[in-house]
C-alpha cells in the first residue's frame, strides 16, 4: 500500500467487514494521522445517526417539516398543485365557454328531460288529485290526495290514502281507514297508482 | 391499540407475549418509521400496521427466529410501499425541508454537541437521498445491523448495500462538515 489513506478509502473500510481492507487496516494502525482521520469518520457517523434519531424523535420538528415541505416544496414549487390548478380551471373555462356558445347558438333544454319531468310533477300533483277517491286511484285515474310526497329523483309520487275523514278517521265513503301507502308514477297521459296492498 | 384490538377479539395469541414484543420493539419501529417517512402522523400509522402484522404473523405462525429484524424488515417495506403510492408521490410528501428554528433542544448528552442547524441539514440531506440510501443508511448505522443483514433485509448484494452506504456516507457528511 501506498501513502495515506483518502476520505474514500476510509468510508470503504468503515464500511466493510472486519476481514476486508487489511493492508489498510494495517496502515491506519501504524499511521497516526489516518488513525485521527478514521475517528473523525466514525465520529461524524456517530453524529449523523444521533441527528437523525433525534428529529425522528421529535415529532415537532417533523409536523413542522411536514407543512413546510408542503407549501414550500412538494406542492407550488413542484408544480403538481399548479398543474392540477391548471387543469381544473381550464376545464371549466372551456365548459363553460361551450355551454355559452350552445345557449347562443339557441339551444335549449329538451323539454321532456327527467328534472322537468319531475318538476312537472311536484307541481301539477297537489292539484290534479284535490279530491281524489278510492275508485279512481285503484283505477289509476289520478294522483293521492293529501300527504303525497313527490320524488323528483325517481320520478314517483307516494303518499298515504288519506281520502279520510281526518275528525273521524273513517274513509268518506263511510268504511273505517286503512292507512293504505300510495305509489304513483307519472304515465304516458295519468298518473299511475297503486295502493300498498297491491304492491304486496 | 393492542388492548383496543384485544377487546374486539382479534387477538388470539398469548397478550402477554404480544404486549411485551410491543413493548420492547414499539420505540424503534416509531422512530424507524417517522425517519423513513419524514413525518410523525404517516411514521404513527406506519408503525401502527407493523405491529399488526406482527399479530397476524403471530396468529398464522411460524413466529420467525428473530422478531426483531422481522419487524425491521416489516417495518421498511411498508414504509416504501407509502412512499411508491400513488397519492404519496402526487402530493410530494417526500423531500421536504426542516426549519432549523423548529428543533427543539436536544436531550442526551451526545445529541447536545450537536447543533441545530447541524441537526437541520442533516436532515435535509438526508431527505435527498434515494429511499434505498435512507434505508441502508438507517439500518446500518441506526439500527446497528451488518452489512450481510442489511443486504439479507433488503434483497440486495453485500457490494450493492456498500455502494449505497458509501454514497450516503458521502452526502450526509458532506451536510455535516458544511455546518462546522
Amino acid at each position: 500500500m501506498k501513502g495515506c489513506l483518502n476520505e474514500n478509502d476510509l468510508i470503504r473500510i468503515q464500511q466493510g467487514d472486519d476481514f476486508e481492507f487489511a493492508a489498510e487496516r494495517l496502515h491506519l494502525r501504524k499511521c497516526p494521522a489516518c488513525a485521527a482521520r478514521a475517528n473523525e469518520l466514525a465520529s461524524d457517523t456517530r453524529r449523523i445517526a444521533a441527528a437523525l434519531t433525534a428529529t425522528a424523535a421529535d415529532s415537532r420538528a417533523l409536523r413542522h417539516s411536514r407543512r413546510a415541505g408542503f407549501g414550500r416544496t412538494a406542492g407550488l414549487e413542484r408544480g403538481r398543485l399548479r398543474k392540477f390548478g391548471v387543469y381544473a380551471g381550464a376545464a371549466v373555462c372551456g365548459g363553460t365557454v361551450a355551454f355559452a356558445i350552445m345557449m347562443a347558438l339557441g339551444w335549449r333544454p329538451l323539454p321532456g328531460s327527467p328534472m322537468q319531468t319531475a318538476r312537472a310533477t311536484m307541481t301539477s300533483t297537489p292539484e290534479r288529485s284535490a279530491h281524489l277517491n278510492r275508485d279512481q286511484v285503484t283505477n289509476g285515474a289520478a294522483a293521492p290526495s293529501y300527504g303525497t310526497v313527490s320524488d323528483p329523483v325517481s320520478d314517483v309520487v307516494y303518499g298515504e290514502n288519506s281520502d279520510l275523514d281526518s275528525d273521524s278517521g273513517a274513509a268518506s265513503d263511510g268504511s273505517e281507514s286503512n292507512g293504505e301507502l300510495l305509489f304513483c308514477a307519472p304515465g304516458e297521459d295519468r298518473m299511475l297508482c297503486a295502493d300498498s296492498a297491491d304492491q304486496g | 391499540m393492542l388492548i383496543a384490538m384485544r377487546n374486539a377479539g382479534i387477538m388470539a395469541g398469548n397478550p402477554s407475549d404480544d404486549d411485551a414484543l410491543y413493548r420492547a420493539h414499539h420505540p424503534r419501529i416509531l422512530r424507524l418509521c417517522r425517519m423513513m417517512l419524514g413525518n410523525p402522523d404517516d411514521g404513527d400509522e406506519a408503525a401502527q400496521e407493523v405491529f399488526v402484522k406482527m399479530i397476524g404473523q403471530r396468529n398464522r405462525g411460524p413466529e420467525p427466529a428473530n422478531w426483531s429484524a422481522w419487524l425491521t424488515r416489516v417495518a421498511i417495506n411498508g414504509c416504501r410501499d407509502r412512499r411508491r403510492s400513488g397519492w404519496w408521490r402526487w402530493w410530494g410528501r417526500d423531500g421536504r425541508e426542516l426549519l432549523d428554528s423548529d428543533l427543539t433542544t436536544l436531550r442526551n448528552a451526545e445529541d447536545l454537541a450537536i447543533s441545530r442547524q447541524e441537526q437541520g441539514a442533516v436532515w435535509r440531506r438526508f431527505r435527498k437521498l434515494s429511499p434505498r440510501q435512507q434505508e441502508v443508511f438507517v439500518l446500518r448505522h441506526v439500527e446497528g445491523w451488518s452489512t450481510r443483514e442489511v443486504a439479507e433485509a433488503l434483497n440486495l448484494s453485500a457490494q450493492a448495500v456498500k455502494l449505497h452506504l458509501f454514497r450516503a456516507t458521502h452526502r450526509l457528511r458532506a451536510a455535516v462538515r458544511s455546518e462546522s
